[in-house]
């Protein structure tokens, strides 16, 4: 075996990478690390236009390290490499295979949550995004040294959100001590992973990664969330569930565990790098005495999105914070920024390590465009609104009361109800005629609700309402009048039967509203509906004659099999004996057949002369004349039939 | 030295047999000829076992290995376990995994520091196979088919994927996996290069119905005729070898 040790070639060649600068090595750092000045914000746009390579897709395949199937490019094969890896890629691969175009990282960040399948863990990126937007400023700091090297590292290194150095000196002091707080812990919870690592220098002293089942299959989300959201009601029973919980309660306890564990190294640490999702910040903070304290000046949460908890992950987050990011000054930076944020929008992101602030801006951009969009489409598929100019004040005091009281009476489908409370309803007009000058029309067409429907659409809304409906259009109600979306109640009737009395009524009184407004499509008359239930009546008919016939044709082809059948069994039956009378004259011996052949010679002897036929052979038992036939027999007693054998070998027995 | 070779009649060897840097899977068939054609090419060098995987013979599309591991269908038994266990050197890892595409053989290909994975793959089963294995996984398809395994063949030194696979797929993949490459048949014109060939750093089987075109492709890009044998190391090489260490 040691042969196949020594044969193996396959080394992998590693193309060269951009010199990085590590905060944490101190060669790296006494190379840059003098004479610093902040640098004023206008470099940070420059940062951004020279961040982002342009690329067409074309370029994109030009160049040596790309996935074809992302369209991203890559400057680092570490890189390269990694992105082989990534769930973006898988999607993309996926995406691929069904004929899709592919989708680029902030795409991707987007989506992710909902695919449970790739990520497999719970929301996470939406909320660190979150914090993102939130952060005071921008998440790096950018400063010069004595060189004119302009230069920029994360903020989150410098100080703590609630503690902002008062000024600037105070900043270029934190950044020139920067380089000897090289111990640094980091953090990674999320649904149901856990990473943690502390690195002196950047050297791993420590780390430790454990993953536990809490993220629910397929719909996503940590079991405790789901909990929460039935508000301590039903809690999901199922075995999963129950399983769930139990592991968010062990992950936690062994998260703290640990945390106890490692005690003595975190309190060195200079800073403690987190990032928890809020459901996983309780395993931080919460409980009765929790292991880390909020106030702690220590604690900086991880200012960009990051990926799944794992030590790859971890690593990577280190490697970015810690890299001192050079920012060329020698490229020309005239371009237009907007028009550089513009065109990159249609473009795939050249690297996932790339600004976040820039991602944000995009991401912004996209779903504002996204909304306006929605709200287009919106305008153009209603049907257009109609402004109504509601009057709230009541036509005659307790106006209101009454109609909904009508209403009441319809959606219990009392009639005679309806009819009294009608009945009041003029009364109570004939009463205020003086005063108002108001007919019934004009009140059972008063807008109701929030919607502006009238009492006939809302009644038309009801089920099985149909006569009401009727009783409504002959009291005056106008099935015209549309409410605030632009629907009239033939549009929003609930079955055929109201749909039927809008359309009767119709018929009936084809002049008293407008039936084009009220989008009624037809008149139905009783004439029409009797010309449709014949013409259904006889569709009926038809239907049941054709099954009658079917029927029949399949009885008479039933019993025609059966016949045929029975006239094989007969035929078979035949076959059978003359079988059977074949195997019983073979089984005699030569003498008997001979015997035989002479008895049936006499028989032909007798019909010939024409005189009675001598009986040569009788039934042993019933005396039966079998001459010339082929007899059952037994110790050479000879019978007409097998039956008659059988009895007579009974009665022998005995 | 590509050979021909024939499992039982039929000319998919890569569906029989198992070849790495460090040892060699035949299937268990009805004669001894296919196995005496692997064990007089390369008894001299690694050992060559007989076994079955979950009962079956197609022990080439079962599993996936190279010279540091071997991954097995969580159908496997615990007695071929122990029997594969007892047989292969004790520097190589074994592992069963749990995995829903059970055919490992067909959705993973891999030398002994790259492999190609089907996209679906699990998680889990990709750690392991880095783990076992040595080798880093990229999740990728070849001509448009998700399984890698079935559709390519590499060793250390080069490999042969499936003909329709375009040029700047092969170069991608090329720069991923870090050997020449060439899209190329076998067993006359046969485009499952997986089944129809078993190939490691220095030898190569391959159907009794590949070509002599075929056999020339694969010879080529493999590097088989090359002073790379193991021999050649103690033979040829040798002074060149000690002078550079002195």
């Amino acid at each position: 075996m040691a042969t196949c040790d020594t044969v193996n070639l396959g080394t992998v060649p590693r193309s060269e990478k951009k010199k990085r600068y590590i905060i944490c090595n101190q060669q790296d750092v006494s190379e840059i690390w003098n004479g610093l000045v902040l640098c004023a914000s206008k470099v940070r746009d420059e940062v951004f236009a020279l961040e982002e390579p342009i690329k067409t897709t074309d370029q994109l395949l030009g160049e040596e390290l790309h996935c074809r199937t992302c369209l991203i490019s890559f400057t680092g094969n570490d890189d390269y490499r990694l992105h082989y890896r990534d769930d973006l890629h898988r999607y993309n691969l996926k995406l691929k295979l069904n004929g899709k175009p592919p989708i680029s990282q902030d795409e991707f960040c987007e989506i992710e949550d909902g695919i449970s399948s790739i990520s497999g863990s719970d929301s996470e990126e939406d909320s660190s995004e979150g914090t993102l937007k939130a952060s005071v400023g921008s998440p790096k700091v950018y400063f010069q040294n004595q060189a004119g090297q302009k230069m920029a590292v994360y903020r989150c290194l410098l100080h703590s959100k609630k503690k902002p150095p008062s000024s600037d000196t105070e900043l270029l002091q934190l950044i020139q001590s920067l380089p000897n707080q090289n111990m640094w812990a980091i953090i990674m919870l999320g649904g149901g992973h856990f990473a943690a690592a502390i690195y002196q220098g950047a050297d791993l002293i420590h780390h430790k990664t454990f993953h536990s089942y809490t993220v629910r299959a397929k719909q996503g989300g940590g079991q405790s969330s789901r909990d929460n959201k039935s508000g301590g009601g039903s809690h999901p029973k199922s075995a999963g569930a129950s399983l769930r919980r139990y592991n968010e309660a062990a992950f936690a306890e062994h998260v703290q565990s640990l945390f106890i564990s490692w005690c003595d190294v975190l309190k060195k640490c200079h800073f403690i790098l987190y990032r928890a999702a809020s459901s996983n910040q309780t395993i931080m903070f919460g409980g009765k005495n929790p292991f880390f304290d909020r106030s702690d000046p220590r604690l900086r949460s991880i200012p960009f999105p990051t990926r799944r908890a794992t030590l790859n992950e971890v690593q990577r987050v280190w490697l970015h914070l810690a890299t001192v990011e050079l920012v060329d000054e020698e490229v020309a930076v005239e371009d237009d920024l907007t028009k550089v944020i513009a065109t990159t929008q249609n473009l795939q992101l050249a690297e996932e390590t790339s600004d976040d602030e820039l991602k944000v801006l995009e991401l912004q951009r996209a779903k504002r465009m996204k909304k306006k969009i929605v709200a287009k489409i919106n305008s153009n598929i209603a049907v257009q609104p109609v402004e109504i100019i509601i009057d709230d004040k009541d036509l005659f005091p307790g106006e209101k009361d009454i109609i909904e009281n009508i209403f009441l009476t319809i959606k219990r489908g009392n009639a005679d109800l309806f009819d009294k409370e009608i009945d009041k309803l003029s009364e109570i007009l004939d009463s205020y005629r003086e005063e108002y000058h108001l007919d019934m029309t004009d009140v059972l067409n008063q807008r109701l609700g929030d919607d502006c429907e009238t009492l006939l659409q809302r009644s038309a809304m009801l089920n099985k309402r149909a006569n009401f409906v009727w009783k409504l259009m002959e009291l005056g109600c106008d099935p015209s009048l549309s409410d605030a979306s632009g629907r009239v109640p033939y549009m929003v009737a609930s079955d055929k039967e109201t749909r039927a009395t809008f359309r009767r009524f119709m018929g009936a009184y084809p002049d008293q509203f407008d039936f084009v407004k009220a989008a009624i499509p037809s008149p139905l008359t009783e004439e029409i509906e009797k010309q449709k239930a014949d013409k259904l009546a006889e569709k009926r008919k038809l239907q049941k004659q054709a099954k009658k016939e079917k029927k029949s044709i399949e009885k008479a082809k039933m019993e025609e099999e059966k016949q045929v059948q029975e006239e094989l069994r007969k035929v078979e039956e035949e076959k059978r004996k003359i079988e059977e009378d074949k195997a019983r004259f073979v089984a005699l011996s030569d003498r008997e057949k001979r015997a035989l052949a002479a008895e049936r010679r006499l028989l032909a002897n007798a019909s010939v002369t024409g005189l009675a036929t001598p009986v040569l052979v009788r039934c042993f038992l019933c005396g039966l004349d079998i001459s010339g036939k082929v007899p059952f027999e037994y110790n050479n007693n000879k019978f007409c039939s097998p039956s008659c054998l059988q009895k007579h070998r009974k009665l022998n027995v005995k | 030295m590509a050979v021909r070779v024939q499992f039982e009649n039929n000319n998919e060897v890569g569906v029989f047999a198992k070849l790495t840097n460090a040892y060699c899977l035949v299937a268990i068939g009805g004669s001894e000829n296919f196995y005496s054609v692997f064990e007089s090419e390369l008894s001299d060098t690694i050992p060559v076992i007989h076994t079955s995987v979950a009962g079956c013979r197609i022990i080439g599309r079962l599993t996936v290995a190279n010279r540091h591991g071997l991954l097995l269908p969580n159908s496997t038994t615990d007695q071929e376990l122990q029997h594969i266990r007892n047989s292969l050197p004790d520097s190589v890892k074994i592992q069963r995994v749990e995995e829903r595409l059970s055919a490992l053989g067909n959705v993973i290909a891999c030398n002994d520091y790259v492999a190609l994975v089907h996209p679906d793959l699990d998680k889990e089963t990709e750690e392991v196979l880095a783990d076992t294995l040595n080798v880093e996984v990229f999740r990728h398809t070849i001509a448009g088919s998700v399984l890698t395994g079935s559709y390519c063949a590499f060793s250390n030194q080069g490999g042969i994927v499936h003909p329709k696979t375009t040029v700047a797929d092969q170069d991608e993949l090329s720069s991923l996996l870090q050997v020449p490459l060439v899209a190329g048949t076998v067993n006359r014109g046969s485009d499952v290069i997986g089944a129809g060939l078993v190939v490691n750093d220095w030898s190569a089987f391959c159907g009794f119905d590949t070509t002599a075109t075929e056999i020339s492709v694969i010879e080529n890009v493999f590097r088989l005729n090359e002073a790379n044998q193991p021999s050649v190391i103690t033979t040829d090489m040798r002074e060149s070898l000690i002078e550079t260490l002195t």
